[in-house]
């Protein structure tokens, strides 16, 4: 499906966004640092298509979820989402922009407003957007329910009284409500049990299959990742550290983080021998990320150039798409 | 370690096959099960018929008559029967007994209590109510508009240090203050205790505020493009309303215990209006001669004080999610 | 299979229940499991399944209103339900260790980890001050802490989740514990730092000879780090086998589906073989095979009749009618 959507202009175009969080102190919460969460990613979703977004805890894959649907100011950089910059549009602008793309979120217990009935929750935007109403209404809340594998007699009960499965059914179908074109599932199934993942992870390609959606698709899990994604993106400290197509980064990592990454990922196959590439010491501070690679102080495969020089950018054709790395190990 | 009976019921849901209940009635029958809690609220309804018939039958229809002064009759002992050859038959009391003894003007204790529980409640009642206004107001604007400039401060750091400089008033001093400054009607009394009391209602709710925009489904309504205003009102104020319901709950008490003790002490409601406070104060020169003029009034202020406190505790545990299987 | 004399920890049908608003709710419902020294045994199942109360009904350390109905724990010998609180305390922490999911709460916040890791030393080796810090960093050395002889003066706060960890399993070995129960040691950090903390935990055994009962939902961990596994569903066992086998012949349907719902075990974009429905709730688990109700090869025996755990060949047993009377004992 990659292959027919790189001909037309891609649905979704960041271009080094970059988020800065304040940290405050004092008595007159004076800005004492930034936290540099995301510093400077650059990628495009094309429509139907699934990009992955892998990277440990603390790297900014959260962050930069958010901000490309600007549920969080970016500092700086453009998200072009159909022609034109979220970044720029105004309130108006992006409130009617918002139904287009939506998101799915990792804890199906903090997700849902405890007070408000499912059917409520599913069909609140259709209400607040004023698309439907009366007897259409009722009908599309039991729809959207029904659509995600939710009897649509559950409209009438709470969410407590679903179990997390269910739940991420109930966040699926409040994001379909608005037929979205863009969807980030931000960990979307990382909280449930591996018979529940398989169902959701059915869901959400059957959906991908039936409405054309892009997911950028958030998430620590590589089998995961591996599974669902067209191409995938690895973070590290705030930055992409590679970017391919899926089959090829898998088969080809090139990055040592991605290298290592993957030989820490443990196979569900006892015969399996991997060779591990163990890495040193722990994630340095976004507050201070490490000059030169952010990657360097860790690194099995660490130069001189590495602790000074910010990493190149490597881009290899692979058939019709791009293998993308920033590292100085593919330097010249 | 205490996630162990967590593991039990929380995933294996199966499926909604119990009926379904709302939040509010599951909180309700949470607090149905606290003794305790229940008690204070049967004591609390018992007060709230009485404050109502109290306003009803010393004001509109006097059956009661609290400012009926019969020097002939004073101090008698609670229950005692009034003496029809003393007493005009306008100024008898019902049923012709002194229910709760009279003081040391004859005047009828029991019809002073029943238009003092009014004014006391009223008091407890308005003056939490302006105080949860505020704190609501201040506490919702600091967590929402938090991180608005103005000038070279937040909205939230403004906001917040005026609280702390509010906090650090020492309150019932600067209560007694104002009062002696204004003229003492009860109203001012509501409005003084109100307005001094609000501060830790703006932390809670600016703490639950600070929360909730976190939430991931206050992010959703976002992404869904829901107005501003829906997303306070429908998603935020409900969820951060149970603590605000707890604390207020204590807050009529400590109302209430504020009003008596300004009335004590002389600045509260001035006579001939009664409150408990002022006939306690009353009370106390007679304390020897006419104990239930004492023990009266200052049993119903620690009843119903502990009444609301136990109400208050029973709501807490109620409303916590966090003690509630999921 | 192994004779009784070579099991270190043995636990025989054990039950398990919660007093609840409901009433009382089984959590455990008769399991077994037996640990020889040196070995590594998982206990795999998903949340909700009992295995995390197994481990704390082991340990005696399950809440208030959990309670072990009935069965035997016998640790080298001795039966540790009839144990008395103070003799329970002066084996957990020596002789048993344990090491729980959240290095972020384990740890007491207002203590530096050389004062938690000493007052293990202190209670159970009785060692003084000086001794204690030498020992202390010592351990944290053990543990692969980089830079111990500071480390041990800061505080749980200072260090990220792995170092926690790492602190956590330091405290754990202080004893030379000749058992080690981790429930889900690794669940909450990330992937580079779960192989760091496991091939800690593998060194370390192999240096100690401890036998390890790693409880974990991770079927990937398991595979990697185990020998022997136990699958748990719905408070029992209903497979039993050595790691390469499961994983090449997995007997239960249960077991069949839980690995091919794996992602990296099927090919990219395909569908996965997802369990239809879910767990049921403990209330109302059926007479028969709890499994039942999603079990693609249901028999009409399997509600009603509860399948036993039976060997199929050595060393593998499996709770299913479809393989019962199969085995070659």
């Amino acid at each position: 499906m990659s292959g027919t959507a790189a001909d037309r202009r891609p649905l979704l175009e960041v271009r080094d966004l970059t988020v800065h969080f304040p940290v405050r102190s004092g008595v007159f919460s004076r800005v004492s640092a930034w936290v540099r969460a995301v510093d400077g990613i650059s990628f495009d979703l094309a429509a139907g298509e699934t990009l992955g977004l892998v990277g440990e805890s603390g790297c900014g894959k959260t962050t930069a979820g958010r901000a490309v649907l600007r549920l969080l100011e970016p500092t700086s950089g453009q998200v072009v989402f159909d022609g034109r910059d979220l970044i720029r549009m105004n309130r108006r602008e992006l409130r009617a922009t918002r139904p287009r793309m939506q998101i799915v979120f990792q804890d199906p217990y903090a997700s849902l407003n405890p007070r408000m009935t499912v059917g409520d929750i599913v069909g609140e935007p259709l209400r607040a957007h004023g698309l439907a109403r009366g007897s259409e209404f009722d009908d599309r809340v039991a729809a959207l329910l029904e659509r995600v594998g939710l009897q649509a007699s559950y409209r009438f009960r709470y969410p407590h009284e679903f179990s997390g499965g269910q739940r991420q059914r109930v966040g699926i179908a409040r994001a379909l409500a608005l037929s979205p074109e863009l969807i980030v599932c931000d960990e979307a199934i990382s909280a449930l049990d591996v018979s529940i993942q398989a169902q959701i992870l059915n869901l959400l390609q059957d959906l991908q299959d039936e409405y054309g959606l892009s997911y950028l698709f958030i998430s620590h899990d590589l089998s995961v990742v591996e599974h669902i994604a067209d191409r995938v993106a690895v973070m590290y400290l705030g930055q992409f550290v590679e970017l391919a197509p899926v089959a090829e980064l898998f088969r080809e990592p090139q990055h040592p983080y991605t290298q290592a990454l993957m030989s820490a990922n443990p196979v569900p196959d006892p015969g399996a021998r991997v060779v591990r590439i163990p890495l040193e010491g722990d994630v340095p501070t976004p507050l201070r990320p490490p000059p030169g690679c952010r990657f360097h102080t860790r690194c099995p495969r660490v130069m001189d150039a590495c602790r000074t020089h910010e990493p190149p950018h490597i881009r290899t054709a692979v058939g019709s798409s791009v293998h993308e790395t920033w590292c100085h190990l593919y330097a010249g | 370690m205490s996630a162990a009976p967590g593991h039990v019921v929380a995933e294996p849901a199966g499926g909604p096959l119990r009926a379904s209940e709302s939040p509010l009635q599951q909180a309700w029958r949470m607090l149905r099960r606290d003794r305790l809690a229940m008690a204070g609220l049967a004591v609390l309804a018992l007060l709230a018929v009485a404050a109502g018939a109290g306003k009803v039958l010393t004001e509109w229809y006097v059956v009661f008559d609290p400012a009926a002064v019969r020097l002939p009759e004073k101090l008698r002992a609670p229950l005692s029967v009034a003496d029809a050859e003393r007493v005009a038959p306008e100024d008898l009391p019902a049923l012709g007994i002194y229910l709760l003894g009279t003081d040391e003007l004859g005047r009828d204790v029991f019809a002073r209590m029943l238009q003092g529980s009014f004014v006391s409640l009223s008091i407890g009642f308005v003056a939490v109510g302006i105080s949860v206004a505020i704190g609501i107001l201040i506490g919702g604007l600091s967590g929402y508009y938090g991180n608005v400039k103005l000038g070279f401060i937040t909205v939230d750091t403004l906001l917040m240090r005026f609280t702390d400089v509010m906090l650090s008033f020492p309150t019932f001093f600067l209560i007694l203050t104002v009062v002696a400054l204004l003229p003492p009607s009860i109203y001012n009394i509501m409005i003084v205790i109100g307005v001094t009391s609000w501060m830790g209602t703006a932390r809670l709710v600016r703490g639950e505020f600070l929360s909730l925009r976190e939430q991931d489904f206050v992010v959703a309504a976002q992404a869904l493009g829901l107005p501003e205003r829906r997303i306070i009102f429908r998603h935020m104020v409900p969820n951060a309303i149970a603590p605000v319901l707890v604390s207020a709950t204590i807050g009529v008490a400590s109302a209430i215990l504020t009003e008596s003790a300004l009335s004590f002490l002389g600045f509260g409601v001035q006579p001939p209006d009664a409150t408990w406070g002022n006939i306690l104060a009353d009370g106390r020169s007679f304390i020897f001669d006419a104990p239930w003029l004492f023990f009266v009034p200052g049993a119903a202020i620690l009843v119903v004080v502990l009444a609301f406190n136990l109400l208050g505790e029973g709501l807490r545990e109620a409303l916590n999610p966090k003690l509630r299987s999921r | 299979m192994g004779g009784a004399a070579g099991a270190l920890l043995e636990v025989r049908d054990l039950h398990v229940s919660f007093d609840t608003e409901a009433g009382a709710v089984p959590a455990v419902r008769g399991v077994d499991l037996r640990v020889q020294r040196g070995e590594t045994l998982a206990v795999v199942g998903e949340s909700g399944c009992g295995k995390s109360v197994t481990a704390l009904a082991i340990l005696r350390l399950l809440d208030p209103s959990g309670r072990i109905e009935r069965g035997a724990v016998r640790f080298d010998g001795q039966d540790l339900l009839g144990l008395s609180e103070p003799e329970m305390r002066a084996l957990r922490g020596r002789r048993i260790g344990m090491v729980f999911q959240e290095p972020m709460t384990s740890l007491n916040p207002v203590f530096t980890v050389g004062d938690q890791i000493g007052e293990v030393l202190a209670i159970h080796r009785g060692l003084g001050k000086r001794e204690r810090r030498a020992e202390a960093i010592r351990l944290l050395e053990k543990v692969g802490i980089p830079a111990a002889a500071e480390r041990v003066d800061q505080y749980p706060h200072e260090m990220s989740g792995g170092m926690k960890q790492r602190v956590m399993i330091a405290i754990a070995i202080a004893c030379e514990p000749e058992v080690l129960i981790a429930d889900e040691p690794t669940t909450a950090l990330d992937v580079t730092v779960q192989a760091q903390i496991l091939d800690l935990l593998r060194a370390l055994q192999q240096e100690m000879r401890m036998a390890i009962v790693l409880i974990t939902h991770n079927l990937g961990v398991v595979a990697q780090f185990a020998q022997r596994v136990l699958v748990m569903y719905a408070g029992k066992i209903v497979e039993r086998s050595d790691v390469a086998t499961l994983f090449r012949e997995p007997l239960h349907p249960y077991t069949r589906a839980l690995l091919r719902a794996l992602p990296s075990r099927s090919a990219h974009a395909e569908r996965l073989v997802s369990i239809a429905g879910t767990v049921p709730s403990p209330l109302e688990y059926p007479p028969g095979c709890a499994f039942c109700a999603r079990c693609p090869d249901v028999l009409p025996r399997c509600a009603d009749d509860e399948p036993r755990l039976e060997g199929v060949e050595a060393g593998h047993a499996v709770a299913c009618w479809l393989h019962a009377g199969t085995g070659a004992r």
